[in-house]
């Protein structure tokens, strides 16, 4: 037991009596800054020994949009507990070992756009096993030989998608942009705040979206914070949990400031925990301005001379569950109206304990099997639904109300 | 309000700066920490203050009588005023349905009134203190009889009653067990048996005694302190000390630790094993019940240690409660190591009131056994705890058959001085033992029901099968405290935070923190003393 609060009390006034002379400033702030170095060196080897993190740096910064882009010419390294990757961006802000294209071309040339989030960049995958080059792969095999083009950047939504077709898809002329639906993208769309639907259709705001890049972007020019984003497993405990906490300020925030302050979870947290009944008036809101931006890229698609095709992105939390987002998100109205593929049946009929199609010790992106069973499924609505070689048709999409 | 969420960090930031201001006027700190103390447990649900306030004041006007004295007309008054403001707090946010229970409390406060007055016409002291006592025990017992067993002996009675074609069932009630209140009414039990064996004297101060039977770091799990301990640090002024405040503060971070990075962890390796007891393995029983061990332990000492480390934060040290219980050798060392508070409240108050080791050997046993056997039924109106509390009393019993402390002990000890590697062995052989007989009585206590005890026993003798997924998690939460607790075993320092050099201080300190951080579970489970 320890010596009683009176007995404490007096060694303390005895060493009052004393009069020690008092620690000179500089020292204890020399004494300060050790504990707070010593502090972070013992997080960053309790975590190593005891939680590792997974290191996922992103390396986006602001593209001339407004919005993030991949920064071009990066090679990182991803780890997980259960991966360990090397990425690269090339000159055009691509997720691929290889350089781009020319820009131009050539007539008998096939190209597919890829635009999504992380899932289609292909985090905590190598490039031989991302979602991306396996569609490639499964092309090539079933004779539709097809250069993919990876526009996906960590984070998007289709609000940022829709904001940068013009300016970095469109000069690559692609046959097909296959644009991902994932859960996060009512939430990111609502965040990002670019467009609102308005009387004559979906209205650019005007504003950029650039949460944490310029932040991120200054710090990238000090060589501690790079190597911190791809070693420092206590770097990356503080990054995820401070993003997390910011997008959901953000949300919030939008939430807020479009007058429905009584409700601030964002959407896609009603949908989780409602199902398919969620049907509150903000959801709806919600399900209205995804729907108006899956439209409306679709449009454009179409102004670009591309054919365009949704790909679902399923949710899988354990490997008995599996459930898909877009029918949520999206509406069977405008699943109806746009090529639509997911891998979600396929999924559920592999669902086993010992099928893994998600990584579970890192962000829960696909595995190799997971990519390329995706990939597959993809490849095969492709060449279903005869997407490539582009053929003109008119229109098909309703204007949005 | 759990001691390891915001809410009470928000509430300790404010009730301890405004005790820091109040640090030269002790009579204003001591309506501080009641009024803190009854804002802490109203928290719960408003309603049930009137029962400790209740409680308070009627132990408080009944004090002059179990001391054989007169009852002075002013501390009536003030006992009535206080259960009279409580019954108003209680009950006035919902008086659409509180009246009823408003007037209930008025009646109590009539009949209180006048047993007290009653008590005043008995001439001969020494039968006025020995009717009071009796009054106040049975009165205080009935309160807890009422909220915390109504249920479990009208369930039992009906069920008993069903065997022979009988329908009681009109006996029952859906009846809320007030949390905390097994342990404020035995701390005015032995208050009020302290005060008539003469060795406190009676409060003649209403405000320091509710503040010593509300003290809230300890309201609603005890440590159950003793009046000749805690009330004395309410007379005189208290120091807040930088000791004091860095011992303190050390105490309730080991003690938070214990809770959520232990106890709340391995709380659903636990439920779910205890769920499917029926059919899982010999391996999966073992880390069921090995997990619960480390939970309770982690969940009770950790309330603990953390109520100690707020308490000596304000200048108050609370008594010890746990002393590594998993050391111990013999059930009677466990019991001097295991919820201390309540243990020794059961020696000292019934163990001694039901004739102690006085009277021959067999009736010493027979005190021994009851004395568990209520002890069971304290923790809770079940019949798994009357069976936990009887397996403790029949292997106190069986090892005093033994005579294990007296002859057996010291021959250990003394192999601990002649020839240490035989101690060592020896005492790890007995602690093994007391271990696994101390698992055995978490059966009981943890199991639901009967029947899963039977399917327990069953599966746990019935095979070989040792695999289990949660082996790997449970050697996780457990490992880093079972080395902590032998090296505090070792040196002998049960505050080893505060103890320890500055170098392993920082260092524990960082551990405890980032663990704290980094495996705290997204949801912080209710102590479970809270349901006793």
């Amino acid at each position: 037991m320890a010596a009683t609060l009176a007995d404490a009390g007096e060694r303390g006034g005895g060493q009052r009596g004393r009069r020690k002379s008092p620690r000179p400033i500089w020292l204890r702030v020399a004494i300060m800054a050790l504990v707070i170095l010593y502090a972070l060196l013992f997080g960053e080897m309790f975590l190593r020994l005891m939680k590792p993190q997974a290191l996922i740096p992103r390396y986006v910064t602001g593209g001339p949009e407004g919005v993030r882009a991949n920064m071009p010419g990066v090679e990182f390294r991803q780890w997980t507990p259960e991966v360990d990757v090397m990425l690269r961006y090339n000159m055009a802000g691509m997720r691929d070992d290889r350089p781009p294209p020319p820009l131009e071309k050539a007539p008998s040339e096939c190209r597919i756009a890829l635009l999504g989030d992380s899932y289609f960049v292909g985090f905590e995958s190598s490039f031989e096993n991302s979602f991306a080059n396996r569609v490639e792969e499964e092309l090539a095999r079933r004779g539709t030989p097809c250069r993919v083009l990876n526009f996906a950047v960590s984070g998007f939504g289709h609000a940022e998608m829709l904001a940068t077709l013009e300016s970095r898809v469109r000069p690559w002329a692609p046959d097909l942009m296959l644009v991902s639906v994932h859960s996060t993208d009512g939430f990111d769309n609502l965040r990002a705040n670019l467009f609102q639907p308005g009387p004559q259709g979906l209205e650019p705001t005007g504003r950029s979206f650039l949460p944490g890049v310029a932040i991120s972007d200054r710090l990238n020019a000090f060589w501690i914070y790079r190597w911190a984003q791809e070693n420092s497993h206590l770097y990356s405990a503080v990054r995820e949990w401070a993003g997390g906490m910011g997008k959901r300020l953000l949300a919030i925030a939008r939430v807020r400031a479009a007058g429905n302050e009584a409700e601030d979870a964002p959407p896609e947290a009603e949908e989780t925990a409602n199902g398919a009944s969620a049907e509150t008036p903000r959801y709806v809101a919600s399900q209205a301005l995804n729907q108006a931006l899956v439209l409306q890229i679709a449009r454009e698609a179409e102004v670009m001379g591309s054919r365009m095709m949704l790909f679902e992105i399923p949710m899988g939390p354990n490997r008995r569950f599996y459930s898909g987002p877009a029918r949520h998100l999206l509406g069977d109205a405008v699943l109806g109206q746009v090529p639509y593929a997911s891998p979600l049946d396929t999924f559920l009929t592999m669902r086993s304990p010992d099928v893994q199609l998600y990584m579970e010790k890192g962000h829960r992106h696909w595995t190799p099997l997971g990519n390329k069973v995706a990939a597959r499924v993809a490849a095969q609505a492709i060449t279903a639904q005869q997407l490539l070689p582009q053929v003109d048709t008119p229109s098909r999409y309703a204007p949005s109300q | 309000m759990l001691f390891q969420t915001i809410p009470f960090f928000v509430f300790f930031a404010l009730v301890f700066s405004a005790y820091w201001a109040l640090q030269k006027q002790l009579v204003w700190q001591n309506r501080l920490l009641l009024l803190a103390s009854y804002v802490f447990y109203g928290w719960w649900d408003v309603r049930f203050l009137v029962l400790i306030v209740g409680g308070t004041a009627f132990a408080y006007i009944l004090t002059p009588a179990v001391a054989g004295r007169a009852l002075p007309r002013r501390q009536l008054l003030e006992g009535l005023a206080l259960t009279l403001a409580g019954a108003l707090v209680s009950f006035l946010p919902d008086v659409a349905n509180g009246w009823r229970y408003l007037a209930a409390t008025l009646a109590a406060m009539g009949v209180s009134t006048a047993i007290v007055l009653g008590l005043d016409r008995v001439t001969d002291p020494e039968r006025r203190a020995r009717l009071a006592l009796t009054i106040g025990t049975i009165a205080l017992l009935l309160l807890i009889g009422i909220f915390k067993y109504f249920n479990f002996f009208a369930d039992s009675f009906v069920r008993v009653t069903s065997l022979f074609g009988g329908d009681v069932t009109w006996t029952t009630a859906n009846i809320v067990l007030p949390v905390g209140i097994s342990f404020f009414t035995f701390q005015i039990i032995g208050y009020l048996v302290d005060v008539r064996r003469g060795d406190f004297p009676p409060s003649a101060s209403i405000l320091t005694f509710a503040s010593f039977i509300a003290y809230f770091p300890q309201l609603v799990a005890g440590p159950i302190e003793r009046a000749s301990h805690l009330y004395g640090q309410f007379l005189k002024p208290r120091r807040i000390t930088a000791e004091g405040l860095r011992s303190g503060a050390l105490l309730f971070l080991w003690g938070m630790y214990k809770k959520v990075v232990i106890a709340d962890n391995l709380a659903p390796i636990t439920n779910d094993i205890f769920g499917r007891a029926s059919t899982a393995t010999t391996g999966e029983l073992l880390v069921g019940i090995i997990a619960f061990a480390f939970q309770i332990y982690g969940d009770f000492s950790g309330y603990t240690d953390m109520a100690r480390g707020i308490a000596r934060m304000m200048g108050f040290e609370l008594m010890l409660n746990f002393k590594l219980p998993y050391f111990s050798r013999t059930p009677s060392e466990f019991w001097t190591r295991w919820h201390i508070s309540l243990s020794s409240w059961l020696r000292d108050y019934l163990y001694i009131s039901l004739g102690g080791n006085r009277g021959s050997t067999l009736m010493t046993y027979r005190n021994l056994f009851l004395t568990m056997l209520l002890g069971g039924l304290w923790h809770g109106a079940s019949w798994t705890f009357v069976l936990w509390g009887a397996f403790h009393g029949f292997i106190l019993v069986a090892y005093r058959l033994a005579d294990v402390d007296r002859r057996v002990m010291p021959t250990v000890n003394g192999w601990m001085k002649t020839n240490p590697v035989a101690g060592l062995a020896a005492n790890g052989v007995l602690v093994a033992i007391m271990f696994a007989l101390t698992l055995l009585g978490w059966l009981f206590f943890r199991a639901p029901d009967m029947a899963t005890v039977g399917h327990y026993l069953t599966g746990m003798f019935s095979g070989f099968d040792l695999r289990a997924e949660d082996w790997g998690k449970l050697a996780f939460y457990t490992v880093p405290l079972i080395l902590v607790q032998c090296w505090q075993r070792w040196t002998d320092k049960l505050e080893f935070l505060a103890e320890s050099s500055p170098f392993v201080r920082l260092n524990m300190v960082l551990f405890l923190v980032f663990s704290l951080i980094f495996f705290a579970p997204n949801e912080s489970s209710d102590f479970i003393y809270f349901a006793f």
